[in-house]
C-alpha cells in the first residue's frame, strides 16, 4: 500500500479521515461541483457521471478484497450481477421499493461472497484467480439459462427508482442518490482501512503466516473481506440496474470483471483514493478518446472502423504506460507531486 | 415629447423628460400623432418578430435546421461485431453521398451523420445513445443492429420519442409489440422457422422424415425455434431441438445428438462460420441431413465448407447480386461512384440499404416541414416502395415489421452463390394471425 500520509505526529492526527485543511477544502470544492453538476451539465454528462459514481462504488468493493487483502478476483462483475438481478427481481416481481431492494441486493451478494470465500481460504494467487473466474462463469450461465427467474437474454426491465413515493429523475434525483451512496461507501471503506479490521486485512495480504502468528484469524478475515467486497459490489450492481433500466447477462461479463481490476490497478491498489480516481479515469477515458475519434468517424465514415481500432489501441497503450511507469497508479503520481511540494524548495 | 408621444403621467406635472422614458409603464394617457402611429406600427412589427422568432425556434424539430438534417448512429467499431460496424458505416457513407451529392439534399437540407462507437456493449450503447440524443441532439438514429444494444435503449426510445430507422436486430421484441419510434427491417426467426417447415412439407414432400432445429441459445435462435414449434403444431410434427452456445467452436456433441435422433431435415439458425463448422463436423461422422439455413447463412463464408455446402437450402428476404435486378444495378453504380465497391460482395447489403432508401423517399414525401411525427406518418403511408427487386419493405399503421416476404435459395458451391428456387412468399402462418 502506498504511503499516503506524511509527518503524522500524533495518534489523533493519524486517525483522522481527512488529515489536512487542504484535503478538507479540496473535498468541499469537489462536493460543491458534484452538487452543482445537474445545473451546469447536460443529461449526457450527468449519465456518465452517474456511471462513474457506480463504478467508484464497485471499485471500492474490489479494492477491499484485492487491494487491502490481496485476494485477486476475476468474479467481481458476477457479484455486481447478483446484486443487480436481486434488485430487478425484487422490484418487478415483489414490487419492493428502491430503498428496500438496494440493501437486500447487497446482502444477497454478500451471502454469495461468503459462499465463494469459504473454498478460497486455502487458495492463493493463480488458483484463487481461477476459482473466482469459475464463479463468474457460473453466475453468467445461471443468469443466461434460468429463464423463468432471470428472463435469460431478454433481460429484466426495472421500474424507475423512487424515494418515499417520489420517482427519481435519472438525470438529477437519481444522480444525487448514487453520489451520496458513493461518498458514504468511500468514507466507510476509508474507516475500515484505518480500523483494526482493516489493518488485519493488510496484514493478511502482506504476510499471512506472520499475521496468524500475531493473532489475526486469517480465515475469518479472508471471509470478511469477501463479504464486505461482495456486499458493496451488490449495492453497486443494484444501482447500476436502476440506472440502466434494463439488465441482461451482457451487462455482467468477464470483460466487466477485468475492467474493475484495471480500475483499481490504474488508480492505485490498496487506497480509497486510488479506487475513486481509477474508476473515474476508466469510465472517462473512452469518453475522452471519443471526443477526438467521433468527429473524425463522423466526417470520414469509411475511416470509422480504423478509428475504432485506434481508440482501443490508445486505451490499451495508456494502461500499459501506467503499468510500466507508474505501478502505484494515479495515486502514486499524486503522492509524488504532494511530496515535491511538501519538501519544496528541497528535493527531499 | 418622446418619439412623437406626448405623455401625461399620473402625478407628473407636464410632459415627462426623455430620461424618464422608462416610466412609460405608468403612462395613463397617450395622445396619438402621426409619428406615434408609425412608432406604434414599428413596435407591433418588432413585437411580432420578437414573439414569433422564438416560437419558430421552439417549433423547429431537434436536429433539423434550414440546411441540415442531423442523424446519429452507433456502430461497433472496435468490439466483437466490428466487421458489421465496418460494413454499415460504409453503407451509411454511400447513402450520405447519394443524398448530398447526387440528390443535392432533401428539400434543401443535406444529411450529416454523427457516428459513435458502442463496441456492441449494452452499457456503452446507453452512454452513446445519451450522447447522441442529449448532447448531439440528433433528429433520428439510422443503421442500427444488435439485439442486446437495442434492447438496452428500447425503453429510452419511447420515452425520448427518438426515431430509429431502422434496426436489423434479429429479435421479435423489436417489433412485437410495436413501438411507434422503432422501425424494424431484417429477417424474422419465427417467419423463417415456419417457412422452413412450409418448404419441407409443400415443396420437398419427403416420405419418411424427421425434422429438427439447430439454433443458437439466445433470443435470435429461440425465435427460430419458436417458428419451428408453430409450424410443427400446424403440420403435426415432433421436431428435435438442439441448441449451441454463442461462439461455440466444437459442435460434435450437437451433431451426434441430431444424428442419433435420426433428424433428416434440419433448420439451422447460425452464423455462416458456425454453419460451415457444423457441416464439417457432420461430414466427419457421415451425417448428411437436408439443411434449411436461416438468412444469416446466406453469406459467402458458408462456402468455407466447400462442397459440403452445396445443394442445401436457405431462406432469404433479398435478391442476389447475380440476379441482375435493377435495384442491384443501381447499388453497383452508387457504391462504385462512392468508392465502396468492396461492400457489393455481401448479399446482406440490401438489408441495410433498403431502409435508408425507404427513409429517403419518406423524407421527400414529408416536405420541407420536417418533424419526427410527420416522418413516422410518411413511413407508415409509404406503400409499394420500389426497391428495384432487391426485396420488399412495407410498414403500416402500428406495424413496424418491415419484412414480410421471403424466397428459398439453393447453394451452388461450385459458383459460390445462392440461387432462388421459389417466388416471394409469406409464411403460411402470417405474423399477427398466428
Amino acid at each position: 500500500m502506498p504511503v499516503t500520509r506524511f509527518c503524522v505526529r500524533s495518534y489523533e492526527q493519524d486517525s483522522k479521515i481527512f488529515p489536512s485543511l487542504a484535503a478538507k477544502v479540496g473535498l468541499s470544492l469537489l462536493a460543491a461541483l458534484l452538487f452543482a453538476l445537474p445545473w451546469i451539465a447536460g443529461k449526457y454528462i450527468i449519465f456518465v457521471a452517474t456511471v462513474a459514481a457506480v463504478s467508484v462504488i464497485g471499485a471500492l468493493g474490489l479494492n477491499v478484497l484485492t487491494g487491502f487483502t490481496g485476494l485477486i478476483s476475476l468474479g467481481h462483475a458476477a457479484f455486481l450481477g447478483v446484486g443487480a438481478y436481486t434488485a430487478a427481481i425484487l422490484s418487478t416481481r415483489y414490487h419492493l421499493p428502491f430503498l428496500v431492494t438496494i440493501p437486500l441486493a447487497g446482502i444477497t451478494a454478500a451471502m454469495f461472497g461468503a459462499v465463494v470465500g469459504i473454498p478460497t481460504l486455502r487458495l492463493k494467487g493463480m488458483y484463487l484467480l481461477v476459482t473466482t473466474l469459475a464463479f463468474q462463469f457460473i453466475v453468467e450461465h445461471i443468469i443466461y439459462h434460468w429463464e423463468d427467474f432471470t428472463a435469460g437474454d431478454r433481460g429484466i426491465t426495472l421500474p424507475d427508482p423512487d424515494l418515499f413515493g417520489i420517482t427519481l429523475d435519472k438525470y438529477s434525483g437519481y444522480y444525487y442518490v448514487v453520489i451520496v451512496i458513493a461518498v458514504i461507501t468511500a468514507i466507510l471503506v476509508k474507516n475500515l482501512s484505518m480500523s483494526r479490521a482493516g489493518r488485519a486485512l493488510v496484514a493478511v495480504r502482506d504476510r499471512d503466516i506472520a499475521a496468524e502468528m500475531i493473532g489475526v484469524n486469517v480465515a475469518r478475515y479472508k471471509i470478511i473481506a469477501f463479504i464486505i467486497s461482495s456486499f458493496i459490489a451488490g449495492i453497486a450492481g443494484a444501482l447500476y440496474a436502476y440506472l440502466l433500466g434494463l439488465i441482461s447477462p451482457d451487462h455482467f461479463t468477464l470483460g466487466q470483471s477485468i475492467l474493475y481490476v484495471a480500475m483499481i490497478i490504474v488508480g492505485g491498489l490498496g487506497t480509497v483514493m486510488g479506487s475513486i480516481i481509477g474508476a473515474i479515469f476508466m469510465v472517462l477515458l473512452p469518453e475522452l478518446i471519443s471526443l477526438i475519434s467521433s468527429p473524425i468517424s463522423s466526417a470520414y465514415p469509411l475511416f470509422a472502423p480504423r478509428m475504432g481500432g485506434i481508440s482501443v489501441m490508445i486505451y490499451g497503450f495508456i494502461l500499459v504506460l501506467f503499468l510500466l511507469f507508474e505501478p502505484k497508479g494515479i495515486v502514486g503520481i499524486w503522492i509524488r507531486i504532494k511530496r515535491y511540494w511538501l519538501s519544496w524548495p528541497y528535493t527531499y | 415629447m418622446v418619439f412623437g408621444l406626448e405623455l401625461n403621467v399620473i402625478g407628473f406635472p407636464g410632459p415627462i423628460p426623455t430620461d424618464h422614458f422608462t416610466t412609460l409603464l405608468i403612462v395613463s394617457k397617450l395622445e396619438e400623432t402621426p409619428m406615434f402611429r408609425k412608432a406604434r406600427q414599428l413596435c407591433i412589427a418588432l413585437i411580432c418578430v420578437l414573439t414569433l422568432t422564438p416560437l419558430s425556434i421552439t417549433r423547429a424539430e431537434t436536429g433539423v435546421t434550414d440546411d441540415t438534417i442531423l442523424l446519429g448512429t452507433f456502430q461497433d467499431l472496435s468490439g466483437p461485431a466490428a466487421y458489421i460496424g465496418k460494413f454499415v458505416t460504409g453503407i451509411i457513407k454511400v447513402w450520405t453521398y447519394m443524398v448530398n451529392e447526387e440528390m443535392g439534399g432533401i428539400h434543401g437540407r443535406k444529411v450529416k451523420i454523427v457516428i459513435e462507437d458502442n463496441k456492441y456493449d449494452p452499457v456503452l450503447t446507453k452512454t452513446v445513445y445519451n450522447k447522441l440524443v442529449n448532447q448531439e441532439k440528433v433528429f433520428a438514429l439510422i443503421g442500427t443492429y444488435g439485439s442486446s444494444p437495442l434492447t438496452a435503449i428500447k425503453a429510452d426510445l419511447a420515452k425520448d420519442k427518438m426515431l430509429v430507422v431502422s434496426t436489423a436486430a434479429s429479435t421479435q421484441s423489436m417489433f412485437d409489440p410495436p413501438s411507434r419510434y422503432l422501425f424494424w427491417y431484417t429477417a424474422n426467426g419465427q417467419d423463417e422457422g415456419i417457412l422452413a417447415l412450409d418448404f419441407i412439407m409443400n415443396n420437398l414432400k419427403p416420405k419418411k422424415f424427421k425434422v429438427g432445429a439447430f439454433y443458437q441459445d439466445d433470443e435470435w435462435g429461440k425465435d427460430g425455434r419458436k417458428g419451428i414449434e408453430m409450424g410443427a403444431k400446424k403440420y403435426n410434427l415432433k421436431p428435435v431441438y438442439v441448441s449451441y452456445k454463442r461462439g461455440s467452436k466444437n459442435l460434435s456433441t450437437q451433431v451426434l445428438k441430431l444424428k442419433s435422433k435420426r433428424v433428416t431435415h434440419l433448420f439451422v439458425s447460425a452464423f455462416a462460420t458456425t454453419y460451415a463448422n457444423f457441416l464439417k463436423e457432420a461430414n466427419k461422422i457421415g451425417y448428411t441431413p437436408v439443411i434449411i439455413g436461416d438468412y444469416v447463412t446466406v453469406d459467402p463464408r458458408s462456402f468455407i465448407a466447400g462442397d459440403l455446402a452445396d445443394g442445401h437450402y436457405h431462406i432469404f428476404n433479398h435478391a442476389m447480386r447475380h440476379e441482375g435486378v435493377p435495384g442491384w444495378k443501381r447499388l453497383e453504380r452508387l457504391f462504385t461512384a462512392a468508392g465502396a465497391e468492396a461492400l457489393l460482395n455481401s448479399p446482406l447489403l440490401p438489408m441495410l440499404w433498403t431502409p435508408l432508401d425507404h427513409l429517403t423517399q419518406a423524407l421527400q414525401n414529408v416536405g420541407p416541414d420536417l418533424t419526427r411525427e410527420k416522418l413516422i406518418d410518411a413511413m407508415e403511408e409509404l406503400q409499394d416502395f420500389d426497391t428495384g427487386g432487391t426485396g420488399p419493405i412495407k410498414y403500416g399503421k402500428n406495424i413496424r415489421k418491415g419484412t414480410h416476404y421471403y424466397r428459398i435459395f439453393q447453394a451452388d458451391a461450385a459458383k459460390k452463390q445462392f440461387n432462388p428456387i421459389t417466388d416471394w412468399h409469406e409464411p403460411s402462418l402470417v405474423w399477427g394471425k398466428r
